[in-house]
This record gives structure tokens, sequence and C-alpha cells, in this order.
């Protein structure tokens, strides 16, 4: 990381996307809440990262991840991620 | 499910504990309910769906040659307490920009109107003042010296500028030293009310003045001489 002038590796969540929703999840199920919580908070739990499918290739977001590397942070940005993908989910 | 992209939408909003203007809290926290009970309820959940992500999200640092893991501090901090208490610390002081930006849009509103309307009365019907009467927000009739405005404009821009005084004031203490002078009152009105009306009527002695302005110039004297006093 020194070589490469890297002083943080951001967002580890596991393999990929899929995995940190995953282990998001198992999180969910070991929390004590009430069974009709739990499912509602399943819901989002599972789309709340969505719109990161519409924002990781977009130009803005790539200028972002560059500057972002540039400052020493290994991370791929998703600018704007949370409010993206609103009508997908609805559907 | 509106309420479900409610909460997605707002799961990166994880800064608002260092949130310092109580306007932009109080906006932010109305958007997500209808009363009081249905904001507290959306923090609730958001805080629950926020430790989640929390606990399923590391990061990797490199600090003294030493790889380190740790967690997104903001995410665990967002706490339904700590949230609310955010909201209702910010209530009151909005409350209070709001009283005071009202104040301020009247007397900005009204400024133009008003002062035309008390230089028609003012400006002395003569020929050599026939320009001036015809517009005395002319920059030209003011003192070009000292003034880039005419008069007019001059009083509307120090309304403004007296609105923006807490971003000219850099040392907190005395920020809020002179706020809570301007909430004093004098016959039922804020020092703060008094003085944007003050800044708005400040110049209209200017509008006696005893000569023209570039004859004043020419001679070198102050062509408002105790306009202050009128």
């Amino acid at each position: 990381m020194q070589k490469k002038n890297l002083n943080a590796i951001i967002h580890i969540e596991g393999r990929d996307l899929r995995s940190h929703i995953a282990l998001a999840l198992k999180i969910l199920e070991k929390i004590n809440l009430p069974e009709k919580e739990k499912e509602f908070l399943k819901l989002v739990i599972f789309y709340h990262d969505l719109g990161k499918q519409e924002v990781f290739s977009t130009k803005e977001n790539r200028i972002q991840t560059i500057q972002t590397i540039a400052k020493g942070r290994l991370f791929q940005t998703m600018a704007l991620h949370a409010t993206a993908a609103g009508d997908k989910i609805e559907k | 499910m509106k309420f479900a992209q409610k909460l997605i939408e707002n799961h990166m909003n994880t800064s608002i504990l260092e949130w310092k203007d109580p306007t932009k809290i109080v906006r932010y926290f109305t958007s997500l309910g209808k009363n009081k009970e249905e904001i507290a309820e959306t923090i609730k959940r958001l805080a629950q769906v926020l430790h989640i992500d929390y606990l399923a999200t590391e990061n990797v640092f490199l600090r003294n040659g030493e790889i380190e893991y740790s967690k997104n501090i903001k995410r665990s901090d967002y706490n339904f307490d700590a949230v609310r208490d955010k909201y209702q610390s910010a209530i009151r002081p909005a409350e209070k920009i709001e009283r005071e930006n009202k104040i301020y849009v009247e007397r900005i509103n009204n400024c133009e109107k008003d002062l035309l309307q008390i230089a028609n009365h003012l400006i002395p019907l003569t020929a050599e003042n026939n320009e001036f009467g015809n517009n005395p927000d002319d920059p030209q009739e003011h003192s070009p010296q000292r003034h880039e405005f005419g008069i007019i404009t001059h009083s509307k821009k120090s309304i403004v500028h007296f609105s923006r005084r807490n971003q000219y004031i850099k040392d907190k203490n005395i920020k809020e030293k002179i706020d809570s002078k301007l909430q004093e009152t004098i016959d039922g009105k804020t020092k703060l009310e008094l003085l944007a009306t003050a800044f708005e009527f400040h110049d209209i002695g200017k509008f006696l003045r005893n000569m023209p302005t570039s004859e004043a110039q020419k001679i070198g004297v102050d062509p408002f001489p105790g306009h202050e006093k009128i």
C-alpha cells in the first residue's frame, strides 16, 4: 500500500456487493426484533445498495473515484447511489 | 414500500450529527415525516438500518506501516437518541432564524418602494435637482468616490449585509454576544428589528442635499453635510 501511495482501503464488505448484503441480512437475522419489523428491515437492507449498479459507471462517479484514489484512498465511490434506484425498487 | 424507499434514500445521510446550520437540520428532518411521530419512526428505522450496514462494513487503513481494520464510526454514532436530540436542539434556533429572516425579507422588499416615496417627498423641486429627482438611486448622484451604489441600493444592501453579519464575524463568542444583544427589546421591538429599520432609512437625509454631488465634488466639499441629523 505504501509503495502505491495508499493509506486506506475503504468499504471492505466482502467479495462483492452481494456478499455485503448477505452479511447484513445475516446480522439482521440475529437481532432481537419482532418478526414483522424484521421482515420490513430485510426489504430495506436487501435493496439499500441497489443504486450502486446505477451510478458506478457514470462519468461523475468515475471522476470522483479518481479523485479519491489520488488522495490515497483505494475506494470505488458510489456518488448519489442512495437515491439512484428509487423507481426500480418500487417495481 | 414508500417508507422503505425513504429509508434507502436517506441511508447515506450519516453526517447529520456534524451539521451546524439549524435551518438545514430542521428542513432535513421535516422532510422525513408529516409529524413528530412519523419523523421519530423514520429516525428509529434509519438508525436500525445504519447499524446493520455498519456491522456489515469494514475499512482498512494503513497507519505507521501497519494495516488497521476499523468501522464506519459515523454509522454507529447514528443512534435514535443522538439524532433525535440533534433535531430537537435545532428547532428553536431554526425558528429564531426564520423570524429574523422574515424581518429582513420584509425590509428588503419594502426598501425600494419606501425610499422612492421618501425621495419624491424630500428632494427639493429645483432645476439643479432635476436628474436626482428623476433617479434618486443614481450612483452618480450619491457620492461616487465613497459609494459604488445609489442611495436606495446602498440602503438595501446594508440590510442584506446586516443579515449576513455572522458570515463576517469569526469569533463565536462575539457572534453569540451580538445575537443576544439583538434580541433585547425596546418598546416591544427587538433591537434586531430596529436596526434593520435603521439600515433601511439611515441615509434618507441625503435626499435633502445642499447642492448637486458633481458640484460639491468640484469644490471638494461633502454633498450631504449633516445628513445623519435630518
